[in-house]
């Protein structure tokens, strides 16, 4: 019976000396970070390493390693700011995450992971060294995409150089792919479009610039049901970009730029501001993080700024939107797609679907993993083209799953990731804007 | 080692073999975040035959491994070995075989928890053990820890419900445990296996029990000015003869970290809450209601409220299966405990426990498995104070050690892992842990198989409750 | 050698000097009395037993009708359903062979319910593992691996298990079916179904017995709703837990004094599969536990029950009645048990479950 090989705490030979209760908590400190990037310290602290959020994150649950995981790279991150890792040996694995913030969705301890990735994204691209080809990519969506009128050239340019596709490296070649072929004919915004009926508010609109190019309907739905409810809407003629897609990027300084422009070109004599856009609302709601650090006056235009940005849907639910009297209802159904933009990042997922639901006739589907990211977030799809391949078939699967007529979403975004990645199907999906199924209500 | 590395990197491609920093520091700790350590690599096999090469290789070398699910341990029981192999098995995830007619499905170790459950739904089947991280950990750690859940007062826990294992042993060779049968002939070695904290190698194919779905439940919110008497009103419900599928309590203080966390619509002015759940056969669990309100009506309580549909009764469930993690918007740091004391002395060790709460100065939030007496008292701590942690493990050690002095246990579902391994030698003698220690030889020669974990070393007695842990003195783990 | 130990110090002292023993299982069998066949009658007492706890520990010696007539006495039952307790079987034989009724089919088997045991090992080691409270994750499930050992890795000295509450109401409902495969349809059927029922049977002439109990006055509906969804009326409905059907599923009362008994866990499908490689033979049989496990008598040769089961893929265990092996048919387990066995009883003191024997006890 005697037997002695049992294993015992034998001290082993030591790799690194133990550090005992060495909490990076204590390690990190506000004042180090400055300012500017201060809030990343309270997300790493809220983690508490439960794992919750992993089922919902589309990159572990495309790719199933912890360090492409929310609580991974959480982690990765802490150790970075605290010295123990170098940038350039985790950014691939931050550069993975697309920010559709459904970690926050599903993270019971509250842990504000839009506060650190973005900050982080930030903090690290102030020291990172880039190929020749990112940076011309990063330049070129950063130069086109905000920019309605260079957005349209670049595609017309884009549409010519398809065929090479396949011989340029792979993000670039998808930006090619997914360059649309044809564009829609501009249609420029009046500056002001009175209520109709009795005025009940006035709000400015933000146009969105890829949007704008891309699918201009949406706004213009927008601009009807917003007009027909009683609101009057501006929108402001020397807006620009917003910032949102630099902001995701990491290219916090070309953000502000955009944001500053904005802060000037939007009046103050309105109830809100009204954006279509997931991304854009998502990003403007950030303002006060993007500014913070910077001079106080500035900061408080930034925050003042935020806290009009409303979406266009949970603006009507607020209003009360009056869909119009209709004798006879045509039976459609509808499966609702929720932009991470939207559900992650603004919490709106109420709204819409209650919007939708006053629609005689309507039936409301819900798809399978509704958490889980469609593959567009911003220009991931530009810059990991492989993943959001992935994540739009999975998309379009589910959606397709439910069997509904229409899908209806609230970012430009996701409508034509989906749209793109249900061309392969026997029936390709129909994706609308929520607000132009409400818009056409008032259709005669 | 360097020789062990080559020969991992034959069986995988470098996308499956961690060996840099950046790709290893993820994995250095479980759901137990004040251990780490470091090991030398990580492997995501995808198939049998790679786990199988690896064992292979590990007890040729003497290299220790640890498997790892989700990583959800709360007692450092995934937590890597200094220097050894993490086997990560999230990749063989795959659903092999649902069989409606004999209620069973053949899954890998890799499936999460509810997957089971979402794959058999079509059928009108289900899993029935429900830890609360159930959505995330997986098949092949709730059957290393037999994790349990809310339910398993009446359906058992993960043992209750896994029929047949086959396991890659840790020297390389595959057997088969149990069958396809609630039945089995000889001795329950799938038994054995469930609950044996990865010392016994790494199961590979898992052949689970599918239930039907009740046709109908009844649950009931009941609030208290006391925890303690929450606790006693157990007792009452339990002598009452009704047998709940489940019957959980929350304090103040969960109470308030659910709320915040999930909105669930929990009434805010309880000092203790009492969740009690019926399920089974429409016209029996209406019986059973009867019987168990008029019990609850005997225990004093403040508010008694029904769910009254289904959206009500998923959202009391999700702010209690939320409560663990949402205590973190409460405190930087806090420490589970999993002790078990007899049912009819929950309220006498509810009390005790909030007075050496108050004694250590630290707060306390307790939500737990009532209806077993299964404690998890929350020890809220600030790691950034100088002695913050070791005054948390000592008020820790006092509530295992009065769990124990009240006929308890140690553990009731989270396992020793690292964390629990000094008060091994509380509850057993030398000659109980040494029959562990020679079935564990028997089947790991070598003892490489998540080393250093559940049984404690011969001459780690008891130790004191303060001061570094037996492994961090041996440079084995360390704190973040 | 002391055949009957007074105490479980007298007991360790035994297994330490032998070479060879077996505990005898029931008080009423003669059959074995060999040198080496020890009686624990004398370890017969209740531990301890706390109804409000719902968890009792006794001493392995002690009959099985007593504890269940202790536990009774409470309102409280043993929901594994130890059969064979008309016969004078010892809650320690129960465990070690690894015995339950028809009932487990609601809440769990044998071992689903069993807490911890204290036994010696082959080294004359007294251990205890597991432990009296209903939920324990501390070291390996010892107790779990104990049962259905056959006391080939040690002799069960004492023993905790989990109880439940008896429902006030019972009833029994008989459904005769035509052919037995009409009868295994509806056992498919019934087992999905949400309905919660307490045992579930076949016998191979196609009777499906139900039991089902709750509280009072409930029961009447779910009868009503069962009848429905089989659409039949059911052709025979007791109010009591009725004596002549139940232990008659297990013990087969009518099987002739000789042969041998065997426990097969099967599921539903393996049932329809046995069946029929069955039929023909006049081997009485039944089907227990919605189908989980199958009772055979055997009288003919066991080496072509052997065969037979090991064909199917089914293993099967020797309950009673001489047979070469105590397990027969499929013997997948066996270097996994052999590797514990080496553990626990490498002098091979207990006997080997794989290796041929004299006969099983009982
Ligand atoms: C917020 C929260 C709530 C929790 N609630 C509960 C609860 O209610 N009930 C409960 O019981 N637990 C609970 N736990 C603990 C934990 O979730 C469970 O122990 C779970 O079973 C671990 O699963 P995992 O996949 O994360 O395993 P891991 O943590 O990765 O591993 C756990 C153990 O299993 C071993 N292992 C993993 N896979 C295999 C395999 N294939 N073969 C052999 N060994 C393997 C590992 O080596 C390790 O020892 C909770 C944890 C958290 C963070
Ligand atoms: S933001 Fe999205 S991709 Fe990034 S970690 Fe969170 S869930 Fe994953
Ligand atoms: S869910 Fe929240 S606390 Fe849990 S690991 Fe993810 S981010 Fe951390």
């Amino acid at each position: 019976m005697e037997n002695s090989e049992t294993y015992t705490l034998q001290p082993r030979a030591l790799t690194s000396e133990p550090e005992f209760f060495s909490r990076m908590i204590s390690q990190i400190s506000k004042e180090k970070l400055g300012p500017e990037f201060a809030s990343m310290k309270d997300p790493i602290e809220a983690c508490v390493h439960c794992g919750f959020c992993l089922p919902t994150c589309p990159t572990y649950s495309t790719m199933g390693d912890e360090m492409n995981s929310p609580r991974g790279r959480i982690f990765l991150m802490k150790e970075t700011l605290e010295g123990k890792l170098e940038p350039e040996d985790v950014d691939p694995y931050i550069d993975n995450c697309l920010g559709c913030l459904a970690c926050v969705t599903s993270c019971p301890s509250g842990v504000e992971y839009g506060e650190l990735i973005s900050p982080y994204r930030a903090w690290s691209e102030r020291t990172r060294e880039r190929s020749l080809t990112e940076k011309v990519q990063r330049f070129a969506m950063l130069k086109t995409i905000p920019y309605p009128d260079r957005f349209r050239k670049a595609s017309k340019l884009a549409t010519l150089f398809k065929p090479i596709g396949r011989f340029l490296p792979k993000g670039m070649g998808a930006m090619l792919e997914l360059a649309p072929h044809t564009l829609p004919t501009e249609q420029p915004l009046e500056e002001l479009h009175p209520a109709r009926g009795e005025r009940r508010g006035r709000v400015a609109l933000l146009a969105g610039c890829a949007q704008q190019a891309l699918a201009p309907r949406i706004n213009l739905a927008a601009i009807r049901v917003l007009t027909r409810n009683g609101i009057e809407v501006v929108v402001p003629k020397n807006q620009g970009c917003c910032g949102s897609l630099a902001m995701h990027i990491g290219a916090a300084h070309d953000a502000r730029k955009a944001a500053l422009n904005n802060f000037d070109a939007f009046p103050d004599d309105i109830d809100a501001i009204i954006s279509t856009a997931a991304g854009c609302g998502s990003g403007m709601k950030e303002y006060g993080t993007l500014f913070a650090g910077e001079d106080p006056e500035i900061l408080e235009q930034a925050q003042n700024y935020a806290s009009k940005v409303i979406d266009i849907c949970e603006y009507l639910d607020q209003i009360g939107f009056v869909p119009p009297e209709k004798e006879n209802a045509t039976p459609i159904t509808v499966a609702y797609h929720d932009a991470c933009h939207l559900a992650h990042a603004q919490k709106i997922r109420s709204s819409p679907r209650k919007l939708l639901q006053s629609i005689p006739g309507l039936t409301l589907l819900e798809p399978a993993e509704w958490e889980i990211c469609c593959g567009s977030a911003g220009s991931y799809n530009i810059e990991h083209p492989d993943t959001a391949k992935e994540l739009g078939q999975r998309k379009v699967k589910n959606l397709v799953a439910t069997g509904a007529d229409i899908v209806a979403t609230g970012n430009i975004g996701c409508l034509t990731q989906i749209e793109f990645h249900s061309k392969e199907q026997p029936k390709p999906l129909r994706v609308v804007h929520t607000v132009e199924l409400l818009d056409q209500q008032f259709e005669e | 080692m360097s020789d062990f590395i080559a020969q991992l990197r034959e069986i995988y491609p470098s996308e499956r073999l961690y060996e840099d920093d950046a790709r290893i520091t993820p994995y250095v700790s479980d759901g137990l975040t004040v251990f780490r350590a470091k090991p030398a690599a990580v492997v995501m096999p995808v198939c049998n035959d790679e786990v199988v090469k690896t064992l292979a290789l590990c007890h040729a070398h003497d290299i220790p491994f640890v498997a790892r699910g989700s990583g959800t341990s709360l007692s450092g029981g995934s937590m890597p070995i200094e220097e050894g192999l993490v086997i990560s098995l999230n990749q063989l995830n795959q659903i092999l075989e649902l069989d409606p007619d004999n209620r069973t499905a053949r899954v890998q170790p890799g499936v999460i928890n509810t997957g089971i459950s979402v794959a058999a739904a079509s059928h009108g089947l289900y899993f029935a053990p429900d830890p609360s991280s159930q959505t995330v950990c997986t098949i092949g750690g709730n059957l290393a820890f037999n994790s349990g859940g809310a339910h398993c007062l009446k359906y058992g826990m993960t043992s209750n419900h896994i029929l047949g294992i086959k396991v890659a042993l840790p020297d390389g060779e595959v057997v088969e445990l149990g069958n396809d049968s609630l039945e089995n002939t000889g001795p329950d070695c799938v038994g054995l296996f469930v609950g044996s904290e990865g010392l016994m190698g790494i199961a590979l194919e898992i052949q689970v029990r599918l239930l039907p779905k009740p046709e109908s439940y009844r649950t009931i919110l009941a609030s208290y000015d006391s925890l303690e008497t929450a606790g006693d009103a157990v007792a009452t419900v339990v002598a009452s003869g009704i047998l709940p599928g489940a019957m959980e309590i929350m304090d103040a203080l969960a109470i308030e970290a659910a709320e915040a966390a999930v909105s669930a619509g929990y009434p805010d002015d309880a000092a203790a809450l009492l969740l009690v759940e019926l399920d089974g056969e429409a016209a029996a669990v209406e019986a059973e209601f009867a019987a168990l309100t008029s019990a609850i009506e005997t225990t004093g309580a403040k508010e008694v409220r029904a769910a009254q549909d289904e959206n009500e009764r998923m959202l009391i469930w999700k702010g209690r299966k939320s409560a663990f993690s949402a205590v973190g918007r409460l405190s930087p740091d806090y420490i589970v405990q999993d002790g078990v004391v007899p049912r009819s002395k929950l309220g006498e060790a509810l009390k005790a426990i909030s007075e050496l709460s108050a004694d250590a100065g630290l707060r306390v939030a307790n939500v737990f498995h009532a209806g077993d007496g299964n404690l998890h008292p929350l020890i809220l701590f600030d790691a950034k104070q100088p002695d913050g942690l070791e005054k948390a493990e000592a008020l820790a050690g006092k509530i295992l050690r009065l769990c124990l002095r009240l006929g308890g246990s140690i553990t009731g579902e989270h396992g020793v892992g690292v964390e629990k391994l000094k008060y091994m030698p509380d509850m057993f003698s030398d000659t109980d842990l040494e029959a562990f220690r020679r079935i564990r030889r028997s089947i790991d020669t070598k003892e490489i198989s998540n080393r250093g974990k559940m049984l404690p070393g011969k001459e780690a007695p008891a130790l004191s409750d303060l001061g570094p842990h037996p492994l961090e003195k041996a440079g084995i783990i360390s704190r973040m | 050698m002391d055949s009957n130990p007074q105490s479980i110090d007298a007991l360790v002292s035994l297994v330490k000097n032998a070479s060879s023993i077996k505990v005898r299982g029931s008080e009423n069998t003669s059959t074995q009395s060999s040198a080496n066949v020890i009686s624990l009658s004398a370890l017969n007492r209740i531990k301890e037993y706390l109804p409000d706890e719902y968890t009792i520990s006794v001493e392995a010696g002690m009959a099985t009708s007593e504890v269940q007539s202790t536990l009774a006495a409470k309102g409280q039952y043993l929901p594994f359903d130890p059969p064979f307790a008309s016969e004078g079987t010892t809650i320690g034989a129960t465990i070690a062979r690894g015995l339950s009724g028809p009932e487990s089919f609601r809440y769990g088997i044998l071992r689903d319910f069993i807490l911890g045991v204290t036994f010696i090992d082959g080294h004359g080691n007294l251990i205890r593992a597991g432990g009296k409270v209903v939920k324990n994750a501390a070291g390996f499930d010892i107790p779990k691996l104990m049962s259905g050992s056959c006391g080939s890795f040690g002799i069960i000295a004492e023993a905790s298990f989990k109880v439940f509450p008896v429902a006030p109401e019972t009833r029994t409902l008989v459904f005769n079916y035509s052919h037995f495969d009409k009868g295994h349809e509806a056992l498919v059927k019934l087992g999905k179904s949400p309905f919660t029922l307490d045992a579930l049977d076949l016998s191979s002439e196609g009777s499906l017995v139900i039991k089902l109990a709750g509280q009072p006055g409930s029961t009447d509906e779910r009868i009503s709703a069962i009848e429905s969804f089989l659409e039949s009326r059911a052709d025979a409905n007791t109010e009591e837990n009725n004596d002549s059907i139940w232990p008659e599923t297990v013990q087969l009362h009518n099987r002739p004094a000789t042969g041998t008994l065997l426990k097969v866990p099967t599921n539903p499908s393996s049932v329809m599969a046995l069946e029929s490689a069955l039929t023909g033979s006049n081997a009485p049989r039944r089907y227990s536990i919605g189908g989980y496990v199958a009772w055979v008598h055997w009288s003919e040769s066991v080496e072509a029950v052997s065969s037979l089961l090991a064909k199917l893929n089914l293993s099967g265990q020797v309950v009673s009645g001489g047979a070469p092996a105590i397990i027969i048919g499929d013997t997948g387990q066996r270097p996994f048990y052999n590797r514990i066995k080496s553990a626990l009883d490498p002098d091979g003191k207990f006997g080997d479950l794989y290796a041929p024997t004299a006969s099983a006890h009982l």
